[in-house]
């Protein structure tokens, strides 16, 4: 067991992941998580979405803080105790603690096998219930509680079941270990839309009735409006803007944001894009030096200042935090 | 209704795909059309036949597909009747098509320029070379990429540059019809607009009907005028864009557009339970009851619902209305 | 159809009421009749006799060849791949080096230490060459099959490192090596048949790959004896035939997405 030493759950401090990247002669460092922290607190139970565009760093963050990747520099801290210093008890405590579930409702499971087994072993593994009926009666309750009829689910391979039971299954999974944070990573954009909603109305009803903290990963920022307390917005592996999801959706500070926001097709035809949107004629990658913003090339508003200095994320009042010169 | 005000007419169309001993019944019955110079949208969730229904329309359906039924008009000519000589004058000069991950689609080892050549001299006539130049010149410029991409290789795209190009192939021979199919998943939110603003505006610089199949409904409200929504190889729905998201008549439609989570309005978001039929073998009567919230008894489970006008311009399949 | 031809062979051999390796037996050269269905060659031997005893060694070597080649290849493609680092870069030095050796040359070289007589000995000496190429292609798998998200999801359930091993990427791996066994086993069979018809095959008993060395050596096409070699070549086309067919049917076996 770990015991809480200070007030957060999860503490992510200053964590940054660099990848070396090309073959024998010339590597270069991709810098895919840089310079991130936030935190969970454990008052209340809380979504927590961190967005962005592919190549922003989200998916690699959820790696880091799932134990998967080991960070280059900062610490992940889970009750007090850094993550790479626990001990193997420990760890497995943590495990059982902070879960996860994936994007692909198929590539998560062995299409040779049963879908009993990706509920059964966590339960052997960590040990939350005996052998048995009591282990039977864990996975049925928590099939209940996502929604499926175990008789309708167990035994069944894979491709017998639609993708919204699959992820469905995933979340029981979850879920009968008792996690007290869901690491959710685009857990609804391989399915349809009228399946969309279940899982999303599950992980609200699994947060407000029972508790558990969700990060979820998403680059669709509609979805992560509709279940977030929180979000922050991610690119090329920082963090520029974070704050309750009602702002950011609906008064967004960085240009980035503003485009991002503006760009979200709304549906409904009373509500259509007023102006055109100007596409880059070439995507030429630019040398980005790191003492720059990286947002500068695309900036509508940027100044000479945003070439010289990076800005720092500053808090401009009521817990939200931007990173941008415009913004003091 | 005028017939010179239509591009494209389906009637009746059914296609199949055959499946061991059985045949999956993928566009069942299927009347649609698309005016001239229109944006129309077909919607509709995995399963429902609509890309069936593109290659069909484009005659592009392979085994085990096939046409069993239909008439396919194009301004007036039965494009199933043609013979394949004469199809080929109509493939990509009357009529195109951007396939699903049509990005991914770019042959790697032939630069831009190349592959929109391929596409002019394969189903247009001859060009001179001075002229093919200034052709691919003056069409990504009007896709809005800058002259150097011609002599680049895909791999040195972004996908949202690469689904350009393809649209600037689909558009080469001023096709009077462009089938999209999911044009933008995959491309990141900023892109997406950029690519659906693009195929907008193809439809007023060129005067090009633009079919964009998407199960996107967000998307959908955006740009098209006239939307279709396909359920189980059916069309359950159909009308002007702004009265099917006012006021969805089908119970389908109205579950779709109800779970599409919106940034400028909170409100609760309702699902379906359930999966869409096996179309090997599907329910009885309308082919949504068993999922509807809203069914009649004794009439849904047993008698199909036909697909009807109610208003002008405004149809629906269901016995609720009508 | 590999199952009748195993059939054919098997029983045939037993059945064979004499050695048809023995030399003056039966008149010379007939070509095909009632009484020789196949033929008789140079030697006095029955074709046919030559041709059952031929098909089962030479499936023993395919056979040989590729259990020990699949295997090998597997366990060291998969440690290469799974353990990545150091392992990986001293293995696949070891795999590429395997690769580039020439075989011929190589075989000729040991045979011309080991006098090659026997099936084994055949079977041993392909089998050096048989491991690398499944090797290479088990190792890209594994590759890309540890970054698959069932994969982390193991690890999430609390699988250690082996366990995921062997319950989580040889299943997956399962198909991909019974269509290399098969592969191998093809490979097996030509390569067999290449090295005996150029003499270095097993002299004291007969395979496919050794009637038509036989065949060459007493001029049969010269002499028009076309019987002597026609029905080892068509055995071998049969051979490989079938051998496909295993492997395709074998598909459909273990993958329950296949199964109808």
């Amino acid at each position: 067991m770990i015991t809480l030493s200070s007030g957060h759950l999860l503490e992510v401090n200053h964590l940054t992941k660099t990848f070396t990247v090309g073959g024998l002669f010339r590597k270069r460092g991709l810098i895919a998580v840089d310079d991130v922290s936030f935190r969970i607190s454990t008052e209340r139970p809380v979504i927590f979405t961190l967005a962005g565009e592919s190549g922003s760093g989200k998916t690699t963050t959820a790696r880091l803080i799932l134990g998967f990747l080991e960070p280059t520099s900062g610490e992940i801290m889970y009750r007090g105790k850094n993550i790479w210093a626990m001990s193997k008890e420990e760890f497995k405590s943590y495990r059982k603690e902070v879960q996860a579930i994936f994007q692909d409702p198929y590539g998560v499971f062995n299409p040779l096998l049963k879908v009993d087994g990706v509920l059964k072993t966590p339960i052997k593994k960590f040990k939350v219930a005996n052998p048995g009926k009591e282990a039977n009666d864990l996975i049925s309750q928590s099939l209940e509680v996502v929604g499926l009829k175990p008789e309708e689910v167990l035994g069944k391979y894979p491709h017998q079941l639609s993708g919204g039971e699959r992820q469905r299954i995933m979340v029981a999974r979850a879920f009968l270990l008792r996690p007290k944070i869901i690491i959710a990573d685009e857990p609804v954009s391989m399915l349809d839309a009228s399946l969309r909603a279940g899982v999303l109305k599950l992980m609200l009803s699994l947060k407000e009735n029972l508790g558990i903290s969700f990060i979820y990963i998403t680059h669709d920022l509609s979805t992560a409006h509709y279940i977030s307390d929180k979000i922050i917005i991610m690119y090329l592996g920082s963090i520029v803007e974070m704050g309750s999801a009602d702002r950011i959706v609906k008064e967004p500070l960085h240009p980035y944001v503003q485009l991002l926001t503006g760009s979200i097709p709304i549906p409904d035809p009373k509500y259509r894009w007023k102006e055109r949107l100007e596409l880059p004629k070439t995507e030429l990658s630019t040398q980005l030096k790191s003492e720059s913003c990286k947002f500068y090339d695309r900036c509508p508003e940027r100044m000479d200042k945003c070439i010289k200095e990076r800005p720092r994320l500053v808090d401009v009042g009521g817990d939200y935090w931007v990173a941008c010169h415009l913004h003091r | 209704m005028a017939s010179s005000n239509y591009l494209l007419k389906v009637e009746g169309l059914k296609a199949f795909y055959r499946a061991g001993s059985s045949r999956v019944k993928a566009v069942d019955d299927v009347s649609i059309a698309v005016k001239k110079s229109e944006i129309l949208g077909i919607a509709g969730e995995s399963g429902c036949g609509k890309s069936t229904f593109a290659l069909a329309v484009l005659r592009l359906l392979k085994p085990p597909g096939y046409i069993e039924d239909g008439e396919i008009l194009l301004n007036g000519v039965d494009i199933l009747k043609l013979s394949d000589k004469e199809l080929k004058k109509v493939r990509w000069s009357r009529m195109s098509y951007i396939p699903q991950s049509s990005m991914n689609a770019l042959n790697p080892v032939m630069r831009t320029e190349e592959q929109i050549n391929d596409a002019i001299l394969t189903h247009g006539r001859k060009m001179p070379k001075a002229e093919l130049r200034k052709r691919v010149g003056e069409l990504l410029a009007n896709v809005g990429l800058a002259p150097e991409v011609a002599r680049m290789y895909p791999h040195e795209l972004s996908g949202g540059m690469r689904q350009r190009v393809i649209i600037a192939m689909a558009i080469a021979l001023n096709p009077e019809l462009v089938v999209a199919d999911e044009p933008t998943t995959a491309l990141d939110v900023v892109v997406q607009r950029g690519i659906l603003q693009m195929l907008s505006e193809i439809r007023w610089k060129f005067g090009s009907s633009i079919v964009v199949i998407t199960h996107d409904m967000a998307a959908q409200a955006e740009i098209v005028d006239r939307l279709a929504i396909m359920y189980a190889g059916k069309i359950v729905e159909a009308g002007g864009v702004k009265e099917v998201f006012d006021e969805p008549l089908h119970p389908y439609t109205h579950a779709l557009i109800s779970s599409v989570p919106s940034i400028k309005v909170k409100k609760e978001l309702l699902g379906l339970s359930g999966l869409p039929p096996d179309l090997r073998n599907p329910p009885s009567g309308c082919y949504f009851h068993p999922r509807c919230s809203k069914s009649i008894r004794n009439r849904c489970e047993i008698e199909e619902p036909e697909f009807v006008e109610i208003e002008k311009d405004r149809f629906v399949a269901c016995h609720l209305c009508g | 159809m590999l199952t009748f031809m195993l059939a054919v062979s098997l029983i045939g051999r037993r059945l064979l009421p004499y050695n048809p390796f023995r030399v003056g037996l039966f008149p010379k050269n007939q070509p095909p009749s009632v009484e020789y269905p196949l033929g008789t060659d140079t030697l006095g031997r029955n074709v046919l006799g030559q041709l059952l005893l031929g098909i089962e060694n030479s499936l023993q070597v395919a056979f040989i060849v590729a259990t020990i080649g699949t295997l090998v290849g597997a366990v060291i493609g998969f440690m290469a791949g799974y353990r990545g680092g150091t392992v990986d870069v001293i293995l696949r030095v070891l795999n590429d080096s395997f690769l580039l050796l020439p075989m011929l040359p190589m075989v000729i070289m040991i045979a011309s230490f080991v006098r090659v007589v026997e099936i084994w000995m055949t079977a041993v000496v392909i089998s050096i060459f048989s491991w690398a190429w499944p090797a290479r292609l088990v190792r890209a798998q594994t590759l890309s099959l540890r970054e698959r998200d069932f994969v982390y999801m193991a690890r999430l359930s609390g699988k250690g490192s082996t366990e995921i091993a062997f319950t989580e990427i040889m299943p997956h791996m399962a198909q991909f090596l019974s269509a290399n066994f098969a592969n191998a086993s093809l490979w097996a069979v030509l390569t067999e048949t290449g090295i005996s018809i150029v003499g270095l095959g097993p002299q004291h008993t007969m395979t496919v790959g050794m009637m038509l060395y036989w065949s060459m050596y007493y001029a049969a096409v010269f002499n028009g004896f076309w019987w002597w070699w026609a029905a080892p070549l068509l055995a071998i086309i049969w051979l490989l035939t079938s051998l496909y067919l295993i492997h395709t049917g074998l598909d459909e076996i273990i993958n329950p997405r296949l199964r109808r």
